[in-house]
């Protein structure tokens, strides 16, 4: 149990003892991993944006008026059966009058001709949303097909296909930016990361000499220093933590309406932010582990 | 104890800093090995801890031929030798209580074992007051006697020491050889570097006299002639 237990005393010892350069060396890593959380915020957010706009595209089918209740619901059914079908929202004629009536109301012209109509035009309305922007070309070739002609009066979805294309080539083109962005951060961080440590090494390098002059074994004159080292790294971490949560409990209203995407999508992506946060922190304690072995490498001889 | 047999060290074809020594040192032997700066003596200690290799010829200790130790035998071999330097070597950000401890966490040693120890050794080189004190705040001579405790805290066999008073005072310089004599009478065997004539003339035992990285005088009761 010494074993374990003495360097981690040594390294809390000579942590306090040291208290200046520690707090140097913990604002580095709290900086260099505070830009990769950033980075890892805004990544999420740009998916959480994609993402949103994709659930909102949707399909509307124009019911024939002439469909009964009977017809409406086999119809229904039919379009649940398709595995490329998410969600199906029956809309009433009357709903779908006033919808229609509400969508081109600076229309001056469609306003005069419902309103010379004694009956209402409308058969109702289908709203379709497809399981993915991908599903959609197929969803759209399902219900073109004879299969479900005689239900249907009008479609409303070729202008969505465009809309869903601009979103997919955005979203592809957002991930792999925030990709390559992330991939140039970290290796920023990790060389500020792995400076910072080698500079904290470099003060000590004479305590290590000593160490192994008097017959401490590498392991033994090294553990308590990577040890005080990982400390770095998780109290960078936690100061991180602290301040994400901050801007997440004060900042998540203004955050939201700017972005123009709802509370609740935020608190939904919550559990992803924070495996991002559990893996900074593998991330900083391996990278310190990592970086106090290569640095200590050269005064280790013995 | 400690056997040099046809020991040479070559840096370069114009730097011998030893050339073909033999001696050998017997368990609770006090030897002093003297010369002018540059003859040999600090290779000799650096042989005997292996911080470097001898480039021909074989290093005993014990039964343990050192001239061809692998790295990671190394720890082990000076857990067996005390060594006291002349810069005195203290870890600047431990107490002089935790660096005599250090002696001991090296080894190993039981947490209990650690707490009854350091205080006797303190009181042994006469620092029980100062446990608490860093390095920076001791005086050269006490800096000096914390790494002697340090040196000897775990009982080791030998106990080497590179010019130990080369940065102390006169008359701490006295009280640290009395204490390296005291060490001696308790069974281990002192190994003394230095120039210093008068030590040497007053300690009257065994002296090994190097010049140009030969031994040129080996005595029983000897006294520093060069």
């Amino acid at each position: 149990m010494s074993v374990i237990l003495r360097p981690v005393r040594w390294a809390l010892r000579s942590f306090f003892r040291h208290l200046g350069l520690s707090f140097i060396t913990i604002i580095i890593i709290t900086f260099s991993l505070l830009s990769l959380n950033i980075l890892l915020f805004i990544n999420t957010i740009g998916r959480m944006v994609a993402e949103n706009l994709q659930n909102k595209v949707d399909m509307n089918i124009y019911l024939n008026p002439n469909l009964n209740q009977a017809d409406i619901d086999f119809f229904k059914n039919e379009l649940a059966k398709e595995q490329n079908i998410d969600s199906i929202e029956h809309i009433a004629a009357d709903q779908a009058l006033a919808n229609f009536r509400q969508k081109h109301q600076d229309n001056e012209f469609i306003s005069k001709s419902l309103a010379a109509l004694d009956a209402n035009p409308f058969g109702g309305m289908i709203i379709i949303r497809a399981t993915s922007l991908e599903a959609y070309p197929e969803v759209v070739t399902t219900i073109t097909s004879n299969k479900y002609s005689r239900f249907i009066e009008d479609k409303d979805f070729f202008e969505h296909q465009k809309i869903i294309l601009i979103i997919e080539n955005l979203s592809e083109k957002i991930y792999l930016a925030g990709l390559v962005i992330l991939l140039i951060f970290t290796f920023i961080s990790v060389v500020a990361i792995f400076n910072s440590i080698r500079l904290t090494f470099y003060t000590r390098k004479d305590e290590i000499k000593i160490m192994r002059l008097i017959g401490a074994t590498g392991s033994f004159a090294r553990a308590p220093l990577i040890i005080e080292n990982v400390l770095y790294g998780v109290f960078a971490w936690l100061i991180n933590l602290i301040i994400f949560i901050l801007i997440f409990n004060f900042g998540l209203n203004q955050i939201s309406s700017f972005l123009e995407i709802e509370k609740e999508v935020f608190i939904s992506y919550s559990q992803e932010m924070i495996y991002s946060f559990l893996m900074v922190l593998i991330f900083s304690i391996f990278l310190t582990i990592v970086s106090s072995w290569l640095a200590t490498r050269k005064y280790i001889r013995a | 104890m400690i056997k040099f047999i046809n020991v040479s060290k070559i840096y370069s074809p114009e730097i011998h800093a030893l050339d073909n020594i033999n001696f050998h040192i017997q368990p609770g032997e006090f030897v002093s090995i003297v010369g002018q700066s540059g003859a040999g003596k600090t290779t000799l200690i650096k042989l005997l801890i292996a911080q470097e290799k001898s480039s021909q010829g074989k290093v005993i200790v014990g039964d343990w031929d050192i001239s061809n130790i692998k790295s990671h035998e190394i720890p082990y071999l000076r857990r067996q030798i005390g060594v006291v330097f002349q810069d005195f070597k203290l870890l600047k950000e431990k107490t002089v209580e935790e660096n005599i401890a250090f002696g001991l966490e090296v080894i190993g040693a039981d947490g209990k074992f650690i707490k009854n120890i350091v205080p006797q050794v303190l009181r042994l080189v006469g620092l029980e007051k100062k446990a608490k004190r860093f390095p920076d705040e001791l005086s050269a001579g006490e800096a000096q006697r914390v790494a002697i405790a340090r040196a000897v805290v775990h009982r080791p066999k030998i106990l080497a020491a590179d010019e130990p008073t080369g940065n102390v005072d006169l008359l701490n310089t006295r009280e640290i050889i009395d204490l390296f004599k005291k060490i001696n009478e308790m069974g281990t065997t002192v190994l003394l570097v230095t120039h210093n004539r008068e030590i040497v003339n007053y300690l009257k035992t065994r002296v090994v006299i190097l010049d140009h990285g030969q031994i040129i005088s080996d005595q029983a009761s000897g006294r520093y002639t060069l």
